[in-house]
């Protein structure tokens, strides 16, 4: 090993971090060589003089005045902090925070009238949708009326009866019988309203009209349907095993439907139509609506822009006779394809095919039927 | 329990969750390497007090970032060169790099003679006024390796540099400080 290897390996040789044959050789060639056993002295007397440098000691209370800044750095606890926190012990802030939240909730909710009657609706509509309403079992001034109504037999039959069915469906169900969003969603108490005339009826329509803002679709979700297509008993007069019932109500806006349908009306149904608003019995007349629409009114003219959307929970062994039904009603512009798979997957599923129907309003310009 | 018996790292995990007093345990514990370390490096009693102090705070204040990965004396010493290489730089500016007469120092020897006393004061003054000549970088390694006698791995771990840079930086100081030191000490060998 010459000089300047040993010079390398020289401070490790005298911090003794060298292995055992490398510190045999580099001793062996120090104790050899002037000149490297005097640059090893030199460099251990150094490493000596700063290793024996007296240790200082750090000025008295030197932890104690830190430890008065660190105190006086940390944020001061505040009066909760101090009484509050410390009985606390180990209850986990967070849970007791959420049980309180929770708590706060349930009482509000309670208290509210607004949410505990929407609750109470809700389970109405649960229930009534639930137990589905037949043509036998409607109630008593329901029944009256189309007691009254068959024996008149007069001038629109066809609207009476879908005003019964509504009217039925309304008294039984009050907040399934909104016919438009834009109507109090509120829970109306269920007055048994007394058997009226058709003219009183008519009367009262066209009072109330007026204040339903023309709307250009409107939902219609309701079990007051139920076992009619469109609301025309005559049509749909439960057929076999049991009528078409909406089941559960839909919250708008989640509705995905199995399948659609685009029917064009063929002839003035609805009794909340504006129609009622400017016709006279004589255009209610099926020879009326039969006559092309060349009426220059306002208001027919927003009619005739109006389309309606209603959705039937229809069990899958009905479909077809649903189909049928539809095609009798109205003329069916647009239909699904429907597989035979779906339907046997809803089968299977238990469950019932939620349609759409989108009804388009009477044109005018084609006669209907 | 003995204060002894407790490791840095459970007192570390102590003051972390909130316990302030477990940080004076850890100042009493280290106070004294970090104080000479810092003292040597500023060669100012006054300074490393001050520093020393600004050491042990910015270490309370940054205890949420000490991971546990390396040892907190490790730790320790990297906030304790930081803080004494800035305080170096603010007192060369100011003093010119004056070495202060140092009238503080114990003597280790119990009862000197009076001319054995000026001897040893002397050295160490000596010795002082090299370091203080050192670069920052050669100062901060021979303090870590021969006056607090750091394993080389820790000194690497402290400069945050590997073994191999901390043995050629060794040598490069000791170097240095050999030839500051050499007038002194040596002088009077060679003449020989």
């Amino acid at each position: 090993m010459n000089c300047e290897e040993v010079a390398k390996h020289l401070t490790e040789y005298l911090d003794k971090n060298l292995d055992m044959a490398m510190t045999t050789r580099v001793a062996t060639h120090v104790i050899s060589c002037t000149h490297c056993r005097a640059e090893s002295n030199e460099l251990a007397d150094c490493i000596q003089q700063v290793a024996t440098l007296p240790v200082m000691e750090p000025p008295l209370g030197f932890a104690q005045r830190v430890m008065a800044h660190v105190r006086d750095s940390e944020p001061k606890a505040s009066l909760w902090q101090r009484l509050i926190v410390p009985l606390t012990g180990g209850i986990p802030v967070r849970t007791t925070a959420m049980a309180v939240i929770a708590i706060f909730a349930v009482v509000l909710y309670q208290n509210e009238p607004a949410l505990k009657q929407n609750r109470e609706a809700d389970l109405a509509l649960k229930s009534a949708s639930q137990t589905p309403i037949k043509e036998n079992e409607l109630p008593a001034p329901t029944a009256a009326r189309q007691a009254s109504e068959t024996s008149q037999k007069t001038v629109a039959p066809v609207r009476a009866s879908a005003d019964l069915a509504k009217r039925s469906n309304a008294e039984t169900l009050p907040r399934a019988s909104s016919s438009s969003p834009a109507e109090s969603p509120q829970l109306q108490p269920a007055t048994p309203a007394p058997a009226r005339t058709e003219t009183d009826i008519a009367a009262e329509e066209k009072k109330e009209a007026p204040r339903r803002p023309p709307l250009r679709v409107q939902e219609v979700t309701t079990a007051r349907d139920s076992g009619f297509i469109f609301g025309d008993r005559r049509s749909f007069i439960g057929p076999p095993p049991a009528p078409i019932v909406l089941e559960r109500p839909i919250a708008l806006g989640d509705r995905v439907a199995d399948f659609e349908f685009v029917v064009r009306r063929r002839s003035p149904q609805r009794r909340d139509t504006i129609e009622n608003l400017n016709s006279t019995e004589a255009e209610d007349s099926p020879a009326a609506a039969r006559r092309p629409s060349t009426m220059p009114s306002t208001g027919r003219a927003r009619i005739e822009s109006i389309a309606e959307i209603r959705f039937y929970d229809v069990a899958p062994e009905h479909f077809e006779i649903f189909k049928k039904e539809l095609a009798t009603e109205a003329n069916i512009e647009s239909e699904p394809k429907v597989s035979g798979k779906e339907i046997e997957a809803a089968k299977q599923a238990d469950r019932q095919l939620l349609v759409k129907v989108t009804i388009l309003p009477v044109d005018r310009a084609t006669p209907t039927r | 329990m003995d204060s002894d018996s407790i490791s840095d790292a459970e007192y570390v995990q102590k003051l972390q969750r909130g316990q302030a007093d477990a940080f004076e345990a850890l100042i009493r514990r280290h106070e004294k390497a970090i104080f000479n370390l810092v003292y040597r490096m500023l060669g100012d009693y006054d300074e490393a007090a001050e520093t020393a102090q600004e050491v042990f705070l910015s270490a309370y204040r940054a205890i949420g970032q000490f991971r546990g990965d390396a040892n907190f004396s490790t730790w320790l010493y990297r906030i304790a060169l930081n803080h004494a290489t800035t305080r170096r730089k603010t007192m060369n500016t100011r003093h010119q790099r004056q070495v202060p007469i140092e009238n503080t120092e114990p003597l280790s020897d119990p009862q000197p003679g009076p001319a054995e006393s000026m001897e040893k004061k002397e050295i160490r003054e000596t010795v002082q006024r090299a370091l203080n000549s050192l670069s920052a970088d050669d100062a901060t390694v021979i303090l870590l390796r021969d006056l607090q006698d750091v394993s080389y791995d820790e000194v690497a771990r402290v400069l945050e540099v590997p073994v191999g840079t901390v043995k050629s930086r060794l040598h490069r100081a000791r170097q240095a400080l050999k030839s500051e030191l050499a007038s002194y000490f040596y002088a009077g060998r060679k003449a020989v």
